[in-house]
């Protein structure tokens, strides 16, 4: 019998009951629906992550915090471990091959920032100027500080649009005064819109100030919250990283199996910490929806047992006319298998949808992966060749003369 | 065309074996029309069955056109079934929800050939129904069912037709119809075997064997049997 046949006659089978078709498809058409959605989002969140830290140019840069655990964003100054130092931001670019430049972050929560009457409470950063080089930071207006502001400890800011929103409102900033904690300091720039860091901080609420300035001027300290330390070239990144770590272990006589007092973090590394959280929430979905698809398998089953035995007469009928069991065995497999693969594309094509219509209304992030929709469909056939067997097996073991007398 | 010699089937049912057929011997000749005659329980179903390759005999040889049937496996038998058996059925036994012309295919869709379509329509003609050929079973008359049935076993050209009550849901007029119709595919020369209780349809046949407790009792040419359904009634 030829495979064309087989499937015409699979097909005729399913067409001429249409209802039992439908709830046969179901179980697995919510199933892969759910799954699409899950995944499609999982995925566009992962590739959201991944395109902020890209315009970060987090990638070619080696992060360096004080502290051994893995904390999430900028600490304060005041409130880490005063570990890290600029003596060893000079060693890793004097030791560490493959380094380009590093730049020093030296950071502070809940500054009180005021003009005029106006006041709010935001972080402030204290960067090198080679800062916006690493991390792009671009500024609308005025202009970033530059090495001489640096080391004349000049008392001047670039604000973020919504800090500097907060104290002016729709004035200009440029040229104002500002008080930081009553320090005076000069508005000379204003960033551009940046929007959320990958790890979820707002990039446009903080106020960046020259980092001699910070640690001379605002919070007389000389440790650092973050270095990042650019490498020259992508692929070089995780060879430097290594050698960042020897280098410091050496500087801060970290014996080894002694715990460090600092971490070195890059951007790879940090994508798994950032995406870690959305991705055990999919992995949990995934597998409810997997069980959901495990569902419908027993729904295909059941009707497909029920099928069996209403059409037993037309078992008794295909084989007098000639069907070899395995014949039956095949129609039925098939017909389960065509099933739950049209169940699977229906739901693939809803749950893409339904994941574009929620980034569409709602800003989720949606990424339609065409492997994972092809795999879907696959899988869906397949739950259905599974759960299909056993009702095909007991259609073809029917006795050719019982089946007849129905 | 057929000799079985010995044939034997027992069923269990419960704790009794029952022989269905005993020891039963016949010959069908080429070109033959047979009817099978007895009543109910008698194991006419199960010799036809047998003959039909749909059942196995437990004991016996069975001589199918020069081919010995009686140990084959299951997918020999569905070969033998689609190449050389074409059966008909008391309640037709056709796909309720495919058209006429799609149930006649039926048989040729379990072989490797192609040209199924018009070897359908050509068959379905040949009953006088190349007209309903788009009609659904239950859009048919009883008769027209039948013959949409005949249709669909003589499309694989077989060397034996064999028919089990085929008039047993028709009414007076249908029933001459098909029997007609049985007649002028013997005069084509097909081998015919026809399995029924009713005197006046079995006595289109040639010639009538008589079963009674699964062993054939007396055989009779039709000429005969009028007499002996007169003397004996309807049994």
């Amino acid at each position: 019998m030829k495979i064309v046949s087989t499937v015409r006659v699979s097909l005729k089978g399913l067409t001429a009951n249409k209802l039992r078709t439908f709830f046969m498809m179901l179980g697995v058409l919510i199933g892969i629906t759910a799954l699409t959605v899950i995944v499609s989002v999982g995925q566009g969140a992962k590739v959201q992550v991944m395109q902020k830290m890209e315009n970060l140019s987090a990638f070619g840069a080696v992060m360096v915090v004080p502290g051994g655990g893995m904390t999430r964003g900028l600490g304060s100054v005041d409130a880490v471990p005063a570990t890290l130092t600029a003596e060893d931001a000079q060693a890793i670019q004097a030791e560490v091959p493959n380094v380009q430049d590093v730049a020093l972050v030296q950071s502070k929560q809940g500054m009180s920032i005021k003009f005029g009457g106006q006041s709010t409470t935001t972080m402030v950063w204290g960067v090198t100027p080679n800062y916006p080089t690493i991390r792009p930071t671009p500024v609308a207006r005025g202009e970033f500080f530059g090495v001489e502001e640096q080391s004349s400890q000049a008392r001047v800011a670039v604000l973020g649009q919504d800090t500097a929103a907060a104290l002016f409102g729709d004035a200009d900033p440029l040229e104002q005064t500002i008080r930081i904690e009553h320090v005076p300091f000069k508005v000379i720039g204003l960033q551009k819109k940046m929007g959320a860091s990958p790890g979820g901080g707002n990039l446009d609420d903080r106020v960046l100030i020259p980092q001699g300035t910070a640690a001379r001027r605002l919070f007389n300290l000389t440790n650092m919250t973050q270095l990042v330390v650019q490498i020259k070239g992508r692929e070089q990144v995780r060879g430097a990283a290594e050698r960042v770590k020897q280098l410091l272990h050496e500087r801060h006589h970290i014996a080894p199996g002694m715990p460090d007092d600092f971490s070195v973090r890059i951007a790879e590394q940090m994508l798994g910490i950032l995406t870690g959280t959305s991705q055990t929430l999919t992995l949990f979905l995934s597998i409810v929806a997997a069980l959901s698809l495990l569902v419908g398998g027993f729904i295909v089953m059941n009707i497909m047992l029920i099928s069996v035995s209403e059409r037993t007469k037309e078992i008794g009928l295909r084989r007098a006319v000639g069907a070899r069991r395995r014949d039956i065995l095949l129609q039925f497999v098939l017909e389960a298998g065509a099933v739950t693969a049209a169940g699977g594309l229906i739901g693939v094509l809803l749950g893409a949808g339904g994941a574009l219509l929620a980034s569409h209304l709602i800003g989720w992030p949606a990424a339609i992966s065409w492997p994972a929709i092809v795999g879907a469909v696959l899988f869906a056939g397949f739950v259905g060749l599974i759960f299909g067997v056993q009702p095909a097996r007991k259609a073809a073991s029917l006795h050719p003369v019982e089946a007849l007398r129905g | 065309m057929i000799k079985m010699d010995g044939i034997r089937k027992t069923y269990r049912v419960g704790d009794v074996e029952v022989a269905a057929v005993r020891d039963i011997s016949l010959h069908v000749r080429k070109g033959e029309f047979v009817a099978i005659m007895g009543p109910s329980g008698c194991g006419k179903s199960t010799l036809m069955n047998l003959m039909g390759c749909l059942d196995t005999p437990d004991a016996g040889s069975y001589l199918l056109d020069g081919q010995e049937v009686a140990g084959l496996d299951d997918d020999a038998l569905s070969a033998i079934r689609n190449r050389k058996i074409g059966f008909v059925f008391q309640s037709y036994n056709l796909l309720p929800r495919a058209n006429a012309l799609e149930n006649v295919e039926l048989p040729l869709i379990y072989r490797d050939e192609g040209g199924i379509r018009v070897k359908a329509a050509a068959a379905l003609a040949s009953v006088g129904l190349a007209d309903r050929a788009h009609h659904k079973p239950p859009e048919l008359s009883g008769g027209q069912q039948q013959r949409v049935a005949i249709a669909r076993a003589l499309v694989t050209d077989p060397a034996i037709l064999m028919a089990d009550e085929p008039t047993g849901n028709l009414d007076t007029k249908a029933s001459e119809e098909i029997m007609a119709l049985f007649k002028d595919l013997h005069r084509q020369g097909r081998t015919i075997v026809l399995v029924t209780h009713e005197p006046d349809i079995a006595r289109h046949a040639e010639r009538v064997i008589h079963l009674k407790d699964g062993q054939v009792t007396w055989e009779s040419r039709s000429e005969d049997m009028t007499v002996g359904a007169v003397a004996g009634g309807r049994s």
